[in-house]
């Protein structure tokens, strides 16, 4: 085994030799495939909260829906997000220069915004939205196993500081135009915060149970409509900034994203645990504009409301194979692809013409941020990484 | 494109519950037959039975969620080891983990012989102090039976790096284990 000492083979023999002696009476198989599906849901939810930040509508979509469904408790439950430092794997690593641009992401403190500029935030977070003058940011309350600490930081010149502070049931969700975030309170108060001002707009909600999905307006000073699923009834409502609420489809369905003026929104219709139909209804109508497919589930429109990102609905495991962006006909416009060692953590549309995902490679244990151009008829670039990080530690996390 | 809602409803639900049932068939058959193997390479690589549980189950955990994905059932274990040689890393950077089992009992050992001269013990004192990585090298190596090619593969590191850290262990043994337990050494030296 060793030619160049051979007191090593020696050595090598003995190693060899204890290992087989340490483990020679080990025969037990311990793991039923229950437990190995219960901790995979487990990794599942973690995955959803510490990849696709920036797509939590996505990510409450990836949870499977039988658990919502059958009232398991864990449905109830906010993804667990534990970002663990790795120095050795991630802190040191630098994307290369000229690349993630117009990509806002998060890497350990630093924020790196659309338009280039760094921003040191005062802690390592786990999702923030650049709102401006102001910055949202979201980590796992390290004290509170089911709960979401949501800083609103004020940002003078490359750094941001510390303003105000939210017990938040989940992550917050950004409005499809980015211009402000939304989430529910640990007491049940659907909360908004924008550049220059915070409201609620409904109270009361069953705090673990409600889940914003998608959020339109400019900010809820003046006109603002936020869509939240509530999970045991297995439907979407509309919240107004008045607190005016609208059901917004028929029977068991849930909103999963809105156009950036609110016109049309995906909805998603449950046809039984596994299953999954997509729709796009008008929203002043009630027209039906895109007729329901059972071969897709939209999982965003673009913020023009004519184009969708679309996965296959029976997708489970790590993330979708392969995501897909649909004109109203349903045509295929462009496709991001994934090898067979590779799975699309997060996904989201970056503006009119341009789709953002992450992608995890189980090889080589690395992670990619890409983008499609659709005016440039799709071809995907690479634009950070790949960088070393493991599944549930990822080197950075998409912001918005 | 667009098929009947009904239709694809209905056949989406079968294809869906007829996927999951053949993955979890083909996924029993596969923990029937690997996991008391499975277990000892992360006793090995562990040093503890719980944590060795632990990895497993995590590791197994992520087989399942990538099971459509292995294409090669061939690779299969060499997926699982890499996923258990990760968590067991990841395991190791959490402070909290390592206090949590620090306190929990004395390292266990699934065996003793009835005769140990001491060496190896010893021998095992020395593998346990190794940090993860270069553990995991020597496990895969010296247990697995790995060549150093397929050892750099498993961990994600270069044949170079493989052989250095093989060396940095044996180096390590020879230093650490008392000159009377060195292999060779017969009793009369003593």
């Amino acid at each position: 085994m060793n030619t160049e000492r051979p007191e090593n083979d020696t050595w090598e023999r003995e190693m060899s030799s204890e290992f087989e002696r340490r483990v020679r009476d080990l025969h037990e198989a311990p793991l039923t495939l229950d437990q190995i599906r219960g901790r995979a849901g487990s990794i599942k939810r973690r995955r959803a909260g510490m990849v696709v930040a920036g797509v939590l509508a996505t990510a409450a979509l990836i949870t499977p829906v039988a658990l919502i469904a059958g009232g398991s408790d864990d449905s109830l439950q906010p993804p667990v997000a534990t970002h663990t430092p790795t120095a050795s794997d991630t802190a040191n690593v630098q994307p290369p220069a000229n690349q993630g641009d117009q990509v806002p992401y998060l890497s350990g403190r630093k924020l790196h915004r659309a338009d280039g500029s760094t921003l040191v935030l005062p802690q390592a977070y786990e999702g923030a939205t650049d709102l401006g003058d102001r910055v949202v940011a979201w980590a796992n309350n390290p004290d509170e196993l089911n709960e979401i600490t949501v800083d609103v930081l004020y940002v003078q010149d490359s750094r941001a500081d510390f303003s105000d502070s939210y017990a938040a049931a989940l992550p917050p969700l950004t409005s499809q135009g980015g211009s402000y975030v939304v989430f529910v309170s640990t007491d049940g108060a659907l909360q908004t915060v924008w550049g220059d001002g915070e409201r609620v707009l409904a109270e009361g909600l069953p705090r673990y149970a409600t889940t914003p999905v998608a959020a339109v307006g400019e900010d809820c000073a003046t006109e603002c409509r936020v869509y939240v699923t509530l999970e045991k009834e297995q439907r979407s409502v509309a919240i107004d900034q008045d607190g005016t609420q609208t059901p917004v489809a028929p029977g068991k369905s849930r909103v999963s994203a809105a156009s950036a003026n609110g016109e049309v929104v995906a909805v998603i219709r449950f046809v039984d645990d596994f299953t999954a139909c997509s729709e796009v209804l008008d929203t002043r109508t009630g027209a039906v504009v895109v007729p329901e497919t059972c071969d897709y589930r939209f999982d965003d429109i673009s913020p023009d409301g004519e184009h969708l990102l679309a996965v296959d609905p029976q997708t489970d495991g790590f993330g979708p194979a392969q995501v897909t962006v649909l004109d109203r006909d349903l045509n295929k416009v462009a496709t991001v692809d994934t090898t067979r060692s590779q799975g699309i953590g997060g996904y989201r549309f970056l503006d009119d013409q341009t789709v953002v995902a992450s992608i995890y490679d189980f090889g080589s244990v690395t992670w990619k941020l890409v983008t499609l151009d659709l005016a440039e008829g799709g071809p995907v670039q690479t634009v950070l990484g790949p960088l070393p990080g493991s599944d549930l530690d990822p080197p950075f996390l998409l912001a918005d | 494109m667009l098929l009947n809602s009904r239709t694809s409803a209905d056949t989406g639900a079968m294809g869906s519950a007829g996927r999951r049932e053949r993955r979890d068939r083909e996924f029993t058959e596969y923990l029937q037959a690997r996991q008391p193997s499975l277990l000892r390479t992360a006793y090995l690589l562990t040093g503890d039975r719980n944590q060795a549980e632990d990895i497993l189950q995590s590791s197994l955990a992520k087989l399942y969620l990538a099971w459509d994905k292995v294409s090669d059932r061939a690779s299969t274990d060499a997926y699982v080891r890499r996923i258990m040689v990760n968590e067991n890393n990841s395991l190791w950077r959490r402070a909290w983990k390592r206090r949590e089992h620090a306190t929990e009992v004395i390292p266990d050992s699934p065996h003793h012989d009835t005769y140990d001269d001491g060496r190896g013990a010893a021998l095992w004192d020395v593998v346990t102090s190794l940090p993860p990585k270069a553990r995991a090298v020597v496990v895969l190596r010296y247990y697995e039976q790995l060549s150093e090619a397929e050892t750099a593969d498993v961990l994600g590191i270069s044949v170079g790096t493989v052989k250095s850290q093989c060396s940095r262990a044996i180096a390590a043994l020879r230093e650490r284990v008392p000159a009377d337990l060195h292999p060779g050494r017969q009793e009369g030296d003593r």
